[in-house]
């Protein structure tokens, strides 16, 4: 009996940690580009965005990574999740009502005893090791309701100027929600690669009008179909949400792009 | 003759109960060790701890213990998160204690050092306070405790915590 047990254990392990074969067919050269999502994801002991959680996430193997990226009142642009810097840190205020100066020594306050730090991209950049080997998704969050001109061309050329000066062109995929946004970036440099962010239907007409690159979906609301339409338009998909190994499989198995995972050892283990 | 008698009963009585008291704080089991889930590590640690016994029904429980948050750096390299909470504890009661105390945890964290981002490690002191119930048999075996433990982190963040913890008395 004891060792009926110790089999069924065994092989229940062995079947959740098989890795898969998979007959991948897309856009990105029947590859699938692994992104740790905001470095090692939602869940991991380092906040997102941190140094340490993005450089933890490209020693361990992944092509990758999302990365969300807001700017300061003073044009600086950092890599911070959410619109109110109270949410995760000792600071307060929207980060678009602060200066960079104002807010470069705010560290997160989870886990305690910790003291990671909130990250300019520039730092970043400057800082991570190899970055012409890996892919990055920059999440564009325009909580900024200002919608002038004035505003748009600080922020088209902020990222230009980050891009450029760290000859990122090809490793940068920017992930944009606005449409104001999307379109004074393209007029300015059609050469970037750009996805907008949005439901399936209303990402495939915009990105096909706007001769886009792709679409970002969450991946539970995107089907196998919908990522074949897509494909057929000649527009990439990459996912996100996939904070389970049963949503990095789906992922898999419905042949996008590129997936920003939150469970990021997993999908590795997945698809080396 | 009546209050001679009721005299004698009482010293008898209370001779008894003081038998009793000493032999409360005169634990047979003054060591215990045991997995705490969340409390002064923050997300869990092993301890060891030394009972001292009191008077009465009171004893001081002397506290060391280890956590981490990971064993290897950001770079992927075995470079552990180190995390020693140590406190000293008033306990009072025989089997089900009250328990009150404070202590600090002495950390050394690996981050990245804000102007080169290398590895670097970063010792910090923090300080705790505990109020909390165990169960802890004076003859050893299951050890059970719950507690609120606040940290002041760093001296400078007041963050409300607390801690279960399990472990075997000997």
């Amino acid at each position: 009996m004891k060792n009926t047990i110790g089999l069924i254990v065994l092989l229940f392990l062995f079947s959740t940690c098989q890795k898969k074969d998979f007959d991948i067919v897309n856009l990105n050269g029947n590859k699938i580009t692994i992104l740790g999502h905001g470095g090692m994801g939602i869940a991991n002991r380092y906040p997102l965005n941190t140094f340490e959680s993005i450089q933890n996430c490209l020693s361990i193997g992944a092509d990758g990574t999302e990365i969300d990226v807001q700017m300061t009142k003073d044009g600086v642009l950092i890599a911070f999740h959410s619109e109110s810097l109270d949410d995760k840190t000792d600071a307060s205020g929207k980060v678009y009502t602060q200066t960079w100066n104002a807010i470069e020594d705010a560290r997160y306050v989870d886990p305690i005893y910790s003291n990671y730090r909130i990250l300019s991209l520039d730092e970043l950049f400057s800082n991570l090791s190899n970055i012409g080997e890996h892919t990055f998704f920059l999440d564009c969050k325009n909580f900024d309701p200002d919608t002038s001109l004035t505003y748009l061309n600080a922020f088209s050329n902020a990222l230009i100027q980050l891009i450029d000066k760290h000859q990122l062109v090809n490793n940068i995929y920017i992930e944009l929600k606005r449409r104001d946004v999307i379109e004074n970036l393209k007029n300015k440099r059609p050469d970037l690669n750009i996805f907008v962010y949005t439901s399936f239907d209303i990402g495939l007409a915009i990105a096909d009008e706007l001769a886009l690159q792709g679409i970002v979906v969450a991946v539970d609301k995107i089907s196998t179909e919908e990522v074949a339409t897509a494909h057929a338009s000649g527009i990439m998909v990459a996912v996100f949400n996939a904070h389970s190994q049963s949503r990095n499989i789906a992922a898999i198995e419905k042949n996008v792009d590129f997936v920003q995972t939150d469970k990021l050892r997993h999908l590795i283990k997945m698809l080396n | 003759m009546k209050y001679i008698f009721i005299f004698i009963v009482v010293l008898i009585s209370s001779l008894n109960n003081q038998a009793i008291s000493q032999s409360d704080s005169t634990n047979t089991a003054r060591n215990a060790v045991y997995l705490e889930a969340g409390g002064l590590a923050t997300y869990g640690s092993i301890n060891y701890e030394r009972l001292l016994p009191l008077k009465n029904k009171w004893n001081l429980a002397l506290r060391i213990g280890f956590g981490s948050y990971r064993l290897k750096d950001f770079n992927d390299q075995f470079n552990p998160d180190l995390i020693i909470p140590i406190a000293i504890y008033g306990l009072y009661g025989k089997q089900h204690k009250v328990e009150f105390g404070f202590g600090q945890a002495i950390t050394n964290i690996v981050r990245a050092n804000p102007s080169n981002f290398q590895v670097e490690r970063e010792s910090k002191l923090s300080a705790n306070f505990t109020i909390g119930y165990r169960y802890q048999n004076v003859a050893g075996g299951l050890f059970i405790r719950i507690a609120y433990s606040p940290i002041i982190e760093f001296y400078k963040n007041y963050r409300h915590w607390g801690g279960v913890s399990v472990g075997y008395g000997f």
